[in-house]
């Protein structure tokens, strides 16, 4: 108990202390607000952005193209990449590619993708889909050629087929692993959303701190950016607790995760 | 239901074999000039050498032997979960070429699904042929009672001590009720005051269920307290050394280990070892 209300107030404290350094800095230093906006000042844009109501439609934007592609390129991901794991000629015919295609900056392909499935939210959803697919793709193949060898021999001792030692043995062994992917993937769903609203919209999260810009609205521009870290704070917290509450087998592993 | 399916199969081979004047009746396994052959980075290993061996059915076997000399790789053979080079292995008279349903394997490790519970895993032997789980399931809870983990039936691996979770990987190998049971080094993993006690309780399960065991282990008073037979091995390469009739009583007790007639045995098996170090 004692823990969990330090764990609150600690960062608390930090969080005021950091705002009022801020604060004080531009009066100190007479910082003017197209440089850094007043903490005071972002709070007011962000009041007026969601109680007025004007940043929904931007917010509600961002958050169903990340929604939709991240379920759309991880799932897709889950699916090739066990495929992949399961197939040698498959694995032989595609992994090079593959690998090719992850060692490319994801962000350079924006504009193509704007060419290809237009200004709408469909480019946003595929840049999402894109950035997502990788690390899930990765951790779906590892997490299946992990799968302890000494189980495997007893699926086989027992003379299960093969679609029954991958359903009910490989997929659970990878499951920790395609979590950590689920994990980066929430951060980097967001990086995709706010590359393809830069380079082409009239909505989101991501085109009003570029649309900000004209006017050099910092304001405008942090409160976008806090909503952002809304999101992804969120989405990362819901991945944690339902990697605690679906993976219940391997609690020192799960702790050891990078992603967390 | 899945026993009858399983005889039913066997028919067919078993009559060719007897033709063949090959089997004999109540063997339940034969093996026959068997030598397995690895290919390693020193050119080819020969793991197994000219074994051959036979059990009757009810019969508690032990191989005996030092790391190294064989006996988990003749243990394979038997399993069908690796060819041999020359010769075979025959149970119920048909030569094992793939894991068999009328065979149960203990492993050394539980190998146990974490994510499953001990029920599921004791199941698995079932599903894995596509029979009926439902109606196995009393089965299965019938062998937890047999190990003494009838309420754990519900628990998952990770919450049962190595001793427990070892009990249920053998009630998942008697699952499909066996003709055979493998057990490989199955209580080297655990502490010596638990192997001990796992050993009662094995032999416990074998005088309730008299199945024929091929038990492959490298403790000599281990092998001696089971066993009905003992074969010693000697490594590199693996070659059968010697056979030890064991007549001691059942039902065999912790105080047997202590009576001179089971100290002379261990003794007796220690100098082969010893012989076998110091020839040339």
């Amino acid at each position: 108990m004692r823990n969990r209300i330090s764990s609150v107030i600690y960062p608390l404290c930090t969080f005021v202390v950091l705002v009022a350094v801020w604060q004080l800095s531009i009066e100190l230093l007479g910082v003017p607000d197209y440089i850094l906006p007043r903490p005071l000042a972002v709070l007011a844009c962000l009041k007026a952005g969601y109680i007025d109501g004007e940043f929904w439609p931007h917010f509600a934007f961002t958050l169903s193209s990340t929604l939709i592609g991240y379920v759309l390129g991880c799932s897709v991901a889950i699916v090739i990449g066990a495929v992949l794991a399961e197939s040698r000629t498959f694995e032989k015919s595609f992994y090079p590619f593959i690998v090719a295609l992850q060692s490319m900056p994801k962000v350079a392909l924006a504009p193509l993708i704007i060419v290809w499935f237009g200004y709408g939210i469909w480019s946003k959803i595929a840049m999402v889909a894109l950035m997502c697919f990788f690390p899930l793709f990765v951790n779906t193949v590892a997490g299946i050629r992990q799968t302890d060898p000494a189980l495997l021999n007893m699926m086989k001792a027992f003379s299960a087929p093969g679609w029954m030692t991958f359903q009910r043995v490989k997929l659970f062994a990878a499951a920790g692993h395609i979590f950590a992917g689920l994990q980066i993937a929430v951060v980097l769903s967001l990086i995709g959303a706010v590359v393809g609203e830069f380079v082409a919209s009239s909505e989101g999260l991501g085109w009003l701190i570029q649309s900000s810009l004209s006017n050099f609205d910092t304001a405008q521009m942090f409160a976008a950016l806090f909503s952002l870290v809304m999101i992804g704070l969120i989405g990362t917290t819901a991945i944690q607790v339902l990697h605690r509450r679906l993976i219940f087998w391997d609690g020192n592993k799960r702790i050891a995760a990078p992603a967390e | 239901m899945f026993q009858r399916r399983a005889r039913e199969l066997r028919i067919e081979p078993d009559v060719a074999n007897t033709e063949a004047g090959l089997h004999h009746k109540d063997n339940v396994l034969e093996a026959e000039h068997l030598s397995v052959v690895y290919q390693s980075s020193r050119g080819p290993q020969r793991a197994v050498d000219d074994l051959s061996l036979s059990i009757r059915a009810g019969e508690f076997v032990s191989i005996l032997g030092p790391s190294g000399c064989g006996k988990s790789t003749f243990l394979n053979v038997v399993a069908g979960l690796l060819q041999p080079s020359s010769g075979g292995v025959k149970v119920l008279g048909e030569t094992v070429a793939s894991p068999r349903a009328d065979v149960g394997v203990v492993f050394q490790k539980p190998t146990l699904l974490p994510w499953a519970t001990v029920l599921e895993n004791v199941l698995i032997p079932v599903r894995a042929l596509r029979q009926d789980v439902a109606a196995a399931r009393p089965r299965a809870q019938e062998l937890l009672a047999l190990v003494g983990l009838q309420a754990f039936a519900h628990h998952y691996p990770d919450e049962l001590s190595g001793g427990m979770q070892q009990r249920v990987g053998i009630a998942r190998a008697l699952i499909r009720d066996p003709a055979i049971l493998l057990m490989d080094e199955p209580f080297a993993a655990l502490d010596a005051m638990t192997r001990e006690r796992m050993s009662i309780e094995l032999q416990d399960i074998w005088t309730a269920r008299r199945k024929t065991v091929l038990f492959i282990t490298h403790s000599i008073p281990e092998a001696v307290f089971l066993s009905d037979r003992v074969l010693v091995m000697t490594p590199s390469p693996g070659r059968l050394h010697a056979e030890i009739i064991i007549d001691l009583p059942r039902l065999r007790s912790l105080d047997s280990m202590s009576s001179p007639a089971f100290g002379a045995i261990c003794g007796k098996i220690r100098r082969m070892f010893n012989d076998q170090v110091k020839a040339p």
